[in-house]
């Protein structure tokens, strides 16, 4: 089933020169984790904003084509009725707090609050939040006074605690060490069990190469490619749109042009094991 | 810790009370009524409370501000020709007190009031039973996002100011020179606000501000019986004050 689908999209922002899109087409199944890519400035961020409504509701442009959620048009939709239906966790972790509570805690409870969330199942909500993403330690701490990647987790939180279906999750761990990177993946791969509809993008290719469903390829105001992510991850001429490969994958195509034909270029641990193991 | 009687009372009954009170000393304009028994009674809750350290520094300082200021401006510039005392150009004259103390009377019935439900009232609780009665929560929004944003907006011009030295511009020295590194600061700090400001609008959004579900609170504050009448009450008195003061026979100017 989609969950989203983009309908030949194109879009320019109101104080911008050029189209950031033209004529996007996309649909993104639900249960799926799909990582966006593309280098600085190639619309990941814009895309985000367009799928989550941001955009046009709050940030005008010109806008052609049509963006659905379930079959209804987001761009007919009221925005706040899409609050507990797409969560969005921004790239920027110094803007996301409410900037009105005085703890982690309270501020977890500030959009299940605005959702009239009672009382009791906000509190159990909250914990198990809570627990989840081990941020027990910042509780009843003041959001103001958290570090970039605190306050990234504290966010993430706060959205999950709203339990949208879909997330989007735009450069979660620009901000965290390899360890607060790791966590934040932990906590993607168990919302992807619980089923969620994931939008991510992300830099980090070797993570994307071992979480994601499907990766996205946006370069030049529309997608270059699409497909699985083993299928695209392999493929050489991802690195002249200024992105990376997972290391493997690099391994493999060099070996692939430079030693002997490899059946299939690997993305992944498992696959190189796979390809290579009857080669030494 | 134990909450004391004052800190246990409901946020908004507080306020009620202190506007209440402040109200009927403007109208029955009478000294005493501030002086007598405001105020006394103001520091005698804080007492209890056991807030009275910090509250007595905190209405000390503020009438030393601008009460005194006013009090001899009042008291010793009143034209008047029924002087009691003087001395060089400074005369005091009887409507000239009176009217000092009326005025500073009024004031600090305010003063030491809302001093004292602030001093006693967690300010979030204080929106939070504004907002059950109806008020928006785009309004208690702005209330407490500007509060928590002063630090904010101090820490950050810290941050420019830092960043305008290292690029050589002097910030420190006397007066005029701390002023003419001001205005540098201003508009990177102006601008960086005002894009923060187009964000928040998303973030909030994210977090389902706009929603036209009716809120719920964390906060779980309820009004006792005893915080829905004592207002009442306190409206009582003051009508029979005022009744006592105003018509002629009972107590009569
Ligand atoms: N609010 C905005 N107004 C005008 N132009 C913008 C705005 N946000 C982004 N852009 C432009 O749109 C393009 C895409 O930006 P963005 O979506 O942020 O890319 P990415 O997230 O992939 O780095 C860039 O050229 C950027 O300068
Ligand atoms: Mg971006």
């Amino acid at each position: 089933m989609k969950a989203l689908e983009v309908k030949n999209l194109s879009f320019k922002y109101l104080i911008g020169k050029e189209k950031v899109f033209e004529n996007l087409s996309l649909s993104i199944n639900k249960g799926e984790l799909v990582a966006i890519i593309g280098r600085n400035g190639s619309g990941k961020t814009t895309l985000c904003n367009l799928l989550r409504g941001f955009i046009p509701h709050l940030t005008q442009g010109d806008l052609e084509g049509d963006i659905l959620l379930y079959d209804d048009s987001i761009l007919k939709m009221d925005l706040s009725d899409l609050s507990d239906k797409i969560g969005y966790i921004f790239q920027n972790p110094f803007i996301q707090i409410s900037g009105i509570k005085e703890t982690v805690y309270e501020e977890i409870g500030f959009g299940l609050e605005n959702l009239g969330v009672p009382r009791d199942e906000m509190i159990r909500r909250i914990e198990e939040i809570i627990k989840l993403l081990k941020i027990e330690d910042l509780k009843d701490k003041h959001p103001a006074e958290l570090s970039g990647g605190q306050r990234q987790r504290v966010a993430i939180a706060s959205i999950l605690a709203m339990d949208p279906e879909i997330l989007i999750i735009d450069e979660p761990t620009s901000q965290l060490d390899p360890k607060g990177t790791e966590e934040i993946f932990e906590i993607i791969k168990i919302l992807k069990e619980q089923n969620k509809t994931i939008i991510l993008v992300e830099h980090k290719i070797d993570l994307i190469a071992e979480y994601a469903d499907r990766v996205i390829l946006l370069n030049d105001k529309n997608i270059v490619f699409d497909g699985t992510t083993s299928e695209i991850l392999s493929k050489e001429d991802v690195m002249s749109y200024g992105t990376n490969l997972p290391q493997i994958a690099k391994l493999g195509i060099e070996y692939n042009n430079k030693v002997e034909k490899l059946s299939k270029i690997p993305s992944v641990l498992e696959e190189a094991v796979e390809v290579f193991k009857d080669k030494v | 810790m134990k909450k004391g009687i004052v800190s246990k009372m409901y946020p908004l009954s507080k306020l009620i009370i202190a506007l209440l009170l402040g109200i009927t000393s403007i109208v029955v304009h009478q000294w005493q009524f501030g002086y007598f028994v405001v105020l006394p009674v103001m520091f005698m809750l804080a007492l209890v409370d056991g807030k009275f350290k910090s509250y007595s520094k905190k209405v000390l300082s503020a009438m030393i501000i601008f009460f005194l200021f006013i009090f001899l401006v009042q008291a010793f510039f009143t034209p008047s020709s029924n002087i009691i005392w003087e001395w060089k150009f400074l005369k005091l004259s009887v409507e000239g007190l009176d009217k000092a103390l009326n005025l500073t009377s009024t004031i600090s019935v305010f003063l030491t009031t809302l001093l004292l439900v602030f001093e006693t009232t967690n300010i979030t609780d204080l929106m939070v039973s504004l907002q059950k009665t109806g008020m928006p929560n785009s309004a208690a929004y702005v209330f407490l996002a500007s509060l928590q944003m002063i630090p904010e907006m101090s820490k950050r011009s810290k941050v420019i100011m830092q960043a305008q030295r290292a690029r050589g511009i002097e910030t420190e020295g006397n007066m005029w020179v701390r002023t003419k590194a001001f205005f540098p600061t201003l508009s990177p700090l102006i601008i960086s606000s005002i894009t923060d400001i187009g964000d928040k609008a998303a973030t909030l959004e994210a977090r389902a501000f706009s929603s036209s579900n009716p809120n719920s609170f964390y906060r779980d504050l309820s009004a006792r019986r005893i915080d829905k009448i004592l207002p009442w009450l306190i409206l009582l008195a003051c009508v029979l004050y005022m009744v006592w003061v105003f018509v002629p026979g009972i107590g009569g100017m």
